[in-house]
């Protein structure tokens, strides 16, 4: 006599769960906190820096140190983040069936969060098999927090996946593919103002202001205008006033003269610093600067 | 250069719709057959900052908080996040609020600049105080208070009036040391404003810094000029031995005439992979650090984090119920691998640390068991229905014979 229980899944040893995976809505996949939470740990959201680099000695002051995002690191911490409420053998089994779609969604995911979030397209949308990045411990962090990053993979410019500040003196960042050439620029809100120095003296060469090729050079300076030269004193009026001056002789004034042009003139030229990380040699050592 | 100007747009002001400051709303209703008219009358305040600034509003100044550098050349400058900041109030006297152009409007916020020797100490008092001062050797501009201004905490610098004519911008300079400028803010941390507004402005300093080979401390202060009016021109102020001003911010710099700045430091920057530590098997990002295991023995394990110096093959990582399944036991060595196990327990503290979420996945597992749970049922169901017509297509037996039989089946099981 057969059983009647023999056809019944419930106790033969398949996973029903696995068997009805296609028909289980799985809350978590809805839009909301849960998937932005598991996206997040993706990108390590959250993880305490004692986690990420375990002695501070893999991170000095003045340095910048790249490295591989390990994903099998990330997947087993993901499986730890569900595990709460892991109790008995169902749960498991439940959860061996649902979560692997979970994290490759998670993963999938987390490279486009960081575009969203600033209503940008994602430079290429085929992400990198693998996910590199590098921390920054320096001065330039604190003096300059708006400093601008750029990586790119051979010409290709990268995904920035995540780009965030660990305290005031280390930045955080993880790009979408292997990178092999950081740019750090002077950031643009802090473009700065000043003088040039020519034989000893201070003075400012000037920029065209005509529409069509605003910002060239046009091999003309002005002196600086004190009010006390003394105490340092500029006379911005009369200085923005002879600037005006030295531009219309030129030929490549404009019509106004305002803190607007003023301040154009005024800028001194953003610095920039490419490095190049030369992986040939026993697999990532050092790498050039390029100022 | 070329591309970085093409991302660089400003603009010489960004005036708000509404300077901060108090209005008053008239409403007249005339009536022209009865002759009567009615009229109705309020006051209200736009709010802003007056007396200090939040410390959000504030983007980034030049040169940095603290620095030490080549800044010898340079003019100090402050950035805000808020666009509108510098035109918010005016340092015209409040005539009819229309005195210039909006575009060419006169900030109330200026740079001071003061070198070491010549002090700066910043005094805090609350705000009533502050604006009227004990002395009558100090100056300070006449300021209509909102209700409960008075008693808000603010600091103040008092000032020789000679020294703030030497050093102060000119007031007709006020107009072209501030602009509005445009940002990408998809290229900075996520710390720095984040994606809300691109839009930022800045307030330039008017005095160069004092620079020495060993470094000069220079302090510059963020000050309101709100009711000074056209100073430069106001004989006035010079009656008095002191000057006043309202201090917002302040911060100091060294400037050092030896090439120090951005370029230098990039270049010092030491490059390298993460885990380059002098100790064996640091190469792959590993560390030993001690371990408790569970009985209480103290042992050594290696561990990593989630960063390592060359690429991982990806693999596998099972579901478990706890993180010493995860650990990774080295038969040559005798030594445990722990980084998955310690993954696992960030993640499970990470997640626990969230209540709303924790709550979430439990709820989804919950409602999915008892889909399933449902599921199984009806194919259980089905089963012994086919089964049923099964038996009896084979033996021909009717429903009250087969549920007899059974019966007789399961007592004897």
């Amino acid at each position: 006599m057969k059983s009647w229980f023999k056809n019944s899944r419930v106790i033969s040893g398949e996973n029903i769960f696995c068997s009805l995976k296609e028909q289980l809505s799985i809350a978590y996949m809805e839009k909301d906190d849960v998937t932005a939470f598991i996206n997040g740990l993706y990108m390590l959201d959250g993880v305490p820096f004692d986690t990420l680099i375990a002695d501070g000695r893999l991170l000095p002051p003045e340095s910048l140190r790249i490295f591989y995002l390990d994903e099998n690191w990330i997947d087993a911490m993901a499986d730890g983040a569900l595990s709460i409420g892991r109790n008995c053998t169902s749960d498991w089994m439940h959860d061996c069936a649902v979560l692997p779609k979970l994290k490759e969604h998670g993963r999938m995911h987390s490279a486009h969060m960081r575009a969203l979030r600033y209503d940008k397209s994602p430079k290429n949308s085929n992400g990198g098999e693998y996910r590199t990045g590098f921390l920054l411990r320096s001065r330039l962090v604190e003096g300059w927090p708006g400093i601008e990053i750029s990586c790119c993979s051979g010409e290709q410019e990268l995904n920035i996946l995540k780009l965030e500040h660990i305290g005031s003196s280390v930045l955080f960042c993880i790009a979408d593919g292997v990178l092999d050439k950081i740019t750090l620029t002077e950031p643009v809100e802090s473009l700065f103002f000043g003088f040039e120095e020519k034989d000893g003296e201070l003075v400012k060469h000037l920029v065209s202001l005509k529409e069509e090729k605003a910002g060239r050079d046009i091999h003309a300076s002005v002196s600086p205008v004190f009010r006390d030269a003394e105490k340092g004193l500029l006379d911005i009026k009369a200085l923005a006033g002879t600037m005006q001056q030295v531009l219309e002789k030129a030929g490549e004034g404009s019509a106004y003269f305002s803190s607007l042009e003023f301040a154009l003139q005024m800028i001194q030229e953003r610095m920039r610093c490419t490095i190049e990380i030369n992986r040939s040699n026993s697999d990532s050592k050092g790498g050039g600067v390029h100022v | 250069m070329e591309e970085s100007i093409k991302k660089a747009v400003f603009a010489e002001s960004c005036v708000p719709p509404l300077q901060s400051g108090e209005y008053v709303m008239k409403a007249v209703s005339r009536s022209k057959t009865l002759g009567d008219s009615v009229s109705a009358q309020k006051t209200l305040w736009v709010e802003g900052p007056r007396f200090t600034i939040a410390k959000e509003d504030i983007c980034c100044v030049y040169p940095p908080e603290n620095g030490r550098g080549s800044f010898g050349k340079s003019l100090p400058h402050i950035v805000f996040s808020r666009k509108t900041l510098p035109w918010e109030r005016s340092a015209d006297a409040q005539t009819d609020g229309r005195k210039a152009s909006p575009s060419f409007h006169t900030p109330w916020l200026a740079l001071l600049q003061l070198r070491e020797e010549e002090g700066g100490a910043v005094s805090t008092d609350t705000v009533a105080h502050a604006v009227n001062p004990d002395s009558l050797e100090v100056y300070f501009p006449k300021l209509h208070l909102r209700k409960g201004e008075e008693s808000e905490m603010c600091s103040y610098i008092d000032l020789e009036t000679s020294l703030f004519r030497r050093i102060f911008p000119a007031y007709e300079d006020l107009v072209y040391l501030c602009h509005a400028r445009q940002t990408d803010p998809y290229i900075k941390s996520d710390d720095t404003g984040g994606p809300t507004d691109t839009w930022c402005s800045a307030v330039m300093g008017a005095r160069m810094p004092d620079v020495s080979q060993e470094g000069k401390k220079n302090r510059v202060y963020l000050v309101s000029l709100e009711g000074y009016d056209d100073y430069s021109n106001q004989a006035k102020i010079d009656a008095f031995s002191k000057i006043r001003l309202i201090v917002l911010y302040s911060w100091t710099y060294e400037a050092i005439s030896l090439p120090w700045h951005f370029k230098e430091i990039c270049s010092s920057l030491g490059i390298g992979s993460l885990g380059l530590l002098d100790t064996p098997f640091s190469e792959n990002g590993y560390l030993p650090i001690p371990h408790q295991i569970r009985n209480g023995d103290q042992t050594v394990s290696f561990y990593r984090g989630p960063l390592t110096p060359a690429a991982k093959e990806r693999q596998e990582i099972p579901s478990v119920s706890s993180s010493d399944s995860l650990y990774i036991y080295d038969p040559d060595l005798g030594m445990f691998d722990v980084s998955y196990a310690c993954a696992w327990q960030t993640g499970r503290l990470l997640a626990l640390n969230r209540k709303s979420i924790a709550m979430k996945l439990l709820q989804a597992r919950a409602d999915n068991r008892k889909q399933v749970h449902a599921a199984s049922l009806q194919l259980a169901m089905d089963a012994q229905c086919s089964l049923k017509k099964e038996t009896e297509k084979e033996t021909g037996l009717s429903d009250a014979v087969l549920s007899l039989l059974d019966g007789y089946l399961r007592r004897k099981a």
